[in-house]
């Protein structure tokens, strides 16, 4: 479990981290989401223990992730492909990475095989592609089988496959009792994985909760009609006092329960052909709860 | 493509709890393979050797009747020359690992303490291993030229050769690590070993006497005189074992100082 509680974090006179508090739990994906300079790096970076708060704490199973016997076993930290040494081999750095925490040199062979590099173990990481450096650091963040892990944007630069595969990855991991703290701004792809969401803007916690309550906080639930006289059908809804929106061949409804509105359809004459419940995506709900932060509401 | 698998599996076989000893090898290897110092360190042995060996056959052919300094000469230039390839690299090594490894490193040891001793200790090792050879190569090449006398002598210079040059290589590493970039720090290391001497004695040589002494006191206690003090075991008949001894003692407080501002700046280093 990571335990973030009220993290502040000034660099000069920027407040980058305004009490920032979360909790990531064992056996759930947790996705972290915010726009460009919301905080997230610095925040994934504080649990690393990269960076120091000015306020607040981080507990990585209840201790600071520095006190960590067996820091390769606690947390596995994947932050960006860029701190892999390019000089360096694939192998030369998973070496380093079992050599560190006391493992077998074969586990980081067998690791490098997980991830699709035992062919290029002995080339230079500065010949490598993104996806190719991206594996690599996700190879080096789980090697040591960790119980807690920390990726920031782990698919950049990763092909179709490797998105199927750290998926799958990272869903197994947390249904055998990791915690996967995983941050990404490929919505659809964080929709996918993630049980729980968190999301930053500004240096501070906008939503955080389950991602089916936070999709549907903002309770704008809507139902999508078709009918034979779409033209009929949105009269008689209007005069039912309903908001409608009329889309393509449809209307689309807010703040109504479906019963009532096939009722209308039938009564009016207009008659219907579709019905469908229409939920925002966690995209949609993303860009509506940043608009809504911009424009001052709260949520 | 690949599996997809569980980073939990083979849960049951605990590691052993991560101890400086597993940090320092790893760090020591780290510096041996690729990615890390090995070119630098074929380097610094064959320029050592090089210099240690032309050496003692300007000395022979100069003053044929000096064995023993012959053999301590060369053996403080082969180690003067080791230290000065291995700190260059060191400060390259250690400026460049800023920009990248040292995050990973963090990652994979949180402990800073551990962490920037083990890397301080990789360099004390590598540093012992290629002077003790270089050194110990041109002793015995000394000791042959000069037909088995002066093994003592030679050996003093080995072990003083060693001692200096470890703490010259980590006065190296904890600038790298104070400055955190390889060309300020090799810019920064090149003016206190190079010009900063230079520089006391220009000032030394336009004033007066009395304050003259003074600079030359001064220009004694930078790195680079203390350091040929240090390792001269060539002078010891002239100047005493004192003079060699409060060049390593000088020196070491140097490196001391220097390690205790580098891990300071190292605990607090943001990535």
């Amino acid at each position: 479990m990571i335990n973030v509680d009220h993290l502040s974090k000034r660099f000069g006179s920027r407040e980058v981290l305004r009490s920032v508090s979360f909790t990531a739990e064992p056996g759930r994906v947790t996705g972290f989401v915010g726009p460009n300079g919301a905080g997230k790096s610095t925040v994934l970076k504080t649990i690393a223990g990269l960076i120091s708060p000015d306020a607040g704490s981080v507990s990585v199973n209840g201790t600071g992730f520095a006190d960590a016997v067996h820091p390769g076993r606690t947390m596995g930290v994947f932050l960006s492909a860029e701190w892999l040494p390019v000089q360096a081999t694939a192998a030369g750095i998973l070496n380093y990475v079992c050599r560190v925490q006391g493992l077998p040199l074969a586990w980081g062979k067998e690791t490098l095989e997980r991830v699709g590099l035992a062919e290029v173990a002995q080339h230079r990481v500065r010949t490598f592609s993104l996806g190719m450096r991206q594996r690599l650091g996700i190879a080096a963040a789980t090697v040591g089988r960790p119980a807690v892990l920390v990726m920031d944007e782990p698919i950049n630069g990763l092909d179709p496959d490797g998105i199927a595969w750290i998926r799958s990855f990272f869903t197994s991991a947390a249904s055998e009792g990791a915690t996967v703290l995983l941050s990404s701004h490929h919505m659809a792809e964080l929709a996918e994985v993630a049980d729980d969401i968190v999301m930053i803007a500004d240096g501070r916690i906008l939503g955080n909760g389950n991602v089916g309550d936070f999709v549907s906080q903002l309770d704008e639930t809507g139902y999508y009609l078709e009918s034979p006289n779409v033209g009929s059908l949105v009269s008689a809804l209007v005069q039912r006092g309903f908001q409608v929106k009329r889309e393509r061949a449809g209307v689309l409804v807010h703040h109504a329960d479906p019963t009532t509105l096939a009722s209308v359809a039938v009564e009016s004459g207009a008659g219907i052909s579709h019905l469908t419940r229409v939920t925002r995506t966690l995209e949609e709900t993303y860009f509506e709860v940043l608009a809504r932060n911009a424009s001052g509401e709260t949520q | 493509m690949m599996m997809a698998e569980s980073p939990l599996n083979g849960l049951s076989a605990m590691p052993p709890l991560q101890t400086l000893g597993a940090v320092t090898r790893a760090e020591a290897h780290r510096l041996l393979n690729r990615g890390g110092v090995p070119v630098p360190i074929f380097v610094a042995i064959t320029a050592a050797l090089t210099a240690g060996v032309l050496t003692m056959l300007i000395i022979k052919s100069l003053a044929p009747e000096t064995p023993k300094v012959l053999t301590t000469t060369s053996i403080e230039t082969g180690a003067f020359v080791a230290a000065l390839v291995l700190s260059i690299a060191a400060v390259f090594a250690v400026g460049r690992d800023h920009t990248g490894q040292l995050g990973l490193a963090l990652s994979l040891t949180p402990n800073r303490d551990r962490l920037f001793t083990a890397r301080l200790l990789s360099w004390v090792a590598l540093t012992v291993f290629v002077t003790v050879l270089v050194t110990i190569v041109i002793a015995v090449l000394g000791i042959l030229l000069s037909e088995g006398r002066f093994t003592g002598p030679a050996l003093l210079g080995v072990g003083v050769a060693v001692v200096g040059s470890t703490s010259m290589v980590l006065m190296a590493v904890t600038l790298a690590h104070i400055v955190g970039r390889a060309f300020g720090a090799v810019l920064l290391l090149v003016g206190v070993n190079l010009f900063l001497p230079l520089a006391v004695f220009a000032v030394g040589s336009v004033i007066p006497q009395q304050a003259a002494n003074a600079v030359d006191a001064l220009i004694n206690v930078t790195p680079t005189p203390l350091f040929m003090r240090a390792i001269s075991a060539s002078t010891i008949d002239d100047l005493g074992l004192g003079h060699l001894l409060t060049g390593q003692l000088g020196l070491m407080v140097w490196a001391l100082v220097m390690g205790t501002t580098a891990l300071a700046v190292f605990r607090r280093r943001t990535m």
